[in-house]
């Protein structure tokens, strides 16, 4: 009687091997679009430069910013400025920009002192529709 | 133990075997052929679809970039298999009356209440064997089946309401061409935004009346569901925007109102340069 030579198996095994790693990159590869655009829209859309250009600009301004009660020259400076701001962020940027200083959105506020300083507090308000973005720095003023 | 195997094969004919595997193949082969084909037909058909959704996605972003990133001019080459692309000017959408929006609020520099009109024309994809029409409009990438009700948005356009400040931020763009384009099989959209965006701005004081938006469907390409469910829902303002009871009537437009502190209104105009 002739033996049963079951040597060539292996090939049979890889073959199914073979057709399941496809059926595997074919998902993969099916998925990959989605996953490139959400993470390529999410990094290429964070508002980076012009977060930083916004606390740049408010940093620079210094000590103009604060305003003084009864002083209204000051006053007018901030409106301004403050226009300034949300007019170029808009036209720009399609974004809210906005910032108070010693007087703020969210927490109960004051200024704050060592004795070198008075530390302003200044917060910053960023929505451009996807990403929102607010932050609070202390500006120190010397005394 | 030797095993002993029977030799006997007085029971087997050669002729039965070759009618049996001959009868499974001609059934295997048949099955096939009638319910295989269908079936692959069907699954190409919304493999097609399926890319043409990604494709309006690739234009809605083109555009995106186009009004958003103050770039002039872009181009991009797609594949459109399984129906065509049509480009419908807003012009020609406004001399016909098809789908538009009108935004209602209270213009701070003339004190009084002002109504525009939006026709933002599209661009679209109309399957010619299936019954999918995928539509970029207004920013937003909407899609609906031939001849049945109802219609949904693939991809929301940016309109966006910060709740810090009271800031409502609507976008609209419309799409304008020289002249009447159609896309099959492969090609190349070119676009360009030569204008600069219009910007209205509006602060308003506390008791201000609400903005009112209205969208008025193209009847033969009403894409209403598909806004309301955009404006109603959470993506601009949680909440959403509150939605006059429809008056049933064809035709008439589906209200919505929202009150804010601040408008602003960016009006984009995007011209197809060529197909």
């Amino acid at each position: 009687m002739e033996a049963l030579n079951d040597d060539g198996q292996w090939i049979v095994m890889m073959g199914f091997l073979v057709a399941i790693g496809m059926f595997m990159l074919a998902i993969v590869i099916s998925q990959a679009p989605l996953v490139g655009q959400t993470t390529a829209e999410s990094v290429m859309e964070f508002p980076k430069n012009e977060v930083q250009d916004v606390r740049g600009k408010l940093i620079s301004m210094g000590g103009a910013l604060p305003e003084i009660p009864g002083q209204s020259d000051r006053e007018v400076l901030q409106d301004r400025f403050r226009g300034d701001i949300a007019l170029l962020s808009m036209s720009r940027n399609n974004a809210i920009a906005n910032y108070s200083v010693d007087g703020s959105y969210w927490a109960a506020t004051g200024t704050y002192e060592d004795i070198f300083y008075t530390y302003h507090q200044i917060d910053i308000h960023y929505n451009n529709g996807i990403t929102e973005y607010t932050e609070t720095l202390l500006l120190p003023e010397r005394r | 133990m030797k095993t002993c195997m029977r030799k006997d094969e007085s029971g087997v004919s050669e002729a039965i075997g070759f009618i049996l595997i001959f009868t499974i193949v001609i059934l295997g082969i048949s099955i096939v052929t009638l319910y295989g084909y269908p079936v692959l037909a069907d699954a190409k058909i919304s493999s097609d679809e399926k890319i043409m959704e990604q494709n309006m996605i690739v234009l809605q972003n083109d555009i995106k970039i186009l009004t958003r990133n103050n770039v002039p001019y872009r181009d991009t080459t797609i594949g459109v298999s399984g129906g065509s692309i049509f480009v419908t000017n807003s012009t020609t959408s406004g001399n016909e009356g098809g789908e538009h929006f009108t935004l209602t609020y209270f213009n701070t520099s003339s004190g009084a209440m002002e109504t525009t009109e939006y026709y933002p024309g599209s661009l679209e994809f109309v399957s010619g064997e299936g019954t999918a029409v995928v539509s970029v409009s207004n920013g937003a990438v909407v899609k609906r089946q031939q001849d049945q009700d109802g219609s949904s948005m693939i991809s929301n356009p940016r309109w966006f309401y910060d709740e810090t400040e009271g800031t409502l931020v609507i976008f609209m763009t419309s799409i304008t061409s020289p002249q009447e384009m159609t896309l099959g099989g492969i090609g190349t959209i070119q676009m360009a935004m030569l204008d600069a965006p219009e910007i209205h701005d509006f602060k308003y004081a506390p008791g201000t009346p609400e903005v009112k938006i209205e969208y008025f469907p193209d009847l033969d390409d009403d894409y209403s569901r598909a806004w309301e469910n955009y404006l109603t829902g959470p993506f601009i303002v949680q909440g959403g925007f509150s939605m006059d009871v429809p008056t049933g009537n064809p035709g008439d437009p589906d209200i919505y109102r929202l009150n804010v502190n601040r408008l602003v209104i960016k009006e984009y105009t995007v011209e197809i340069l060529g197909i």
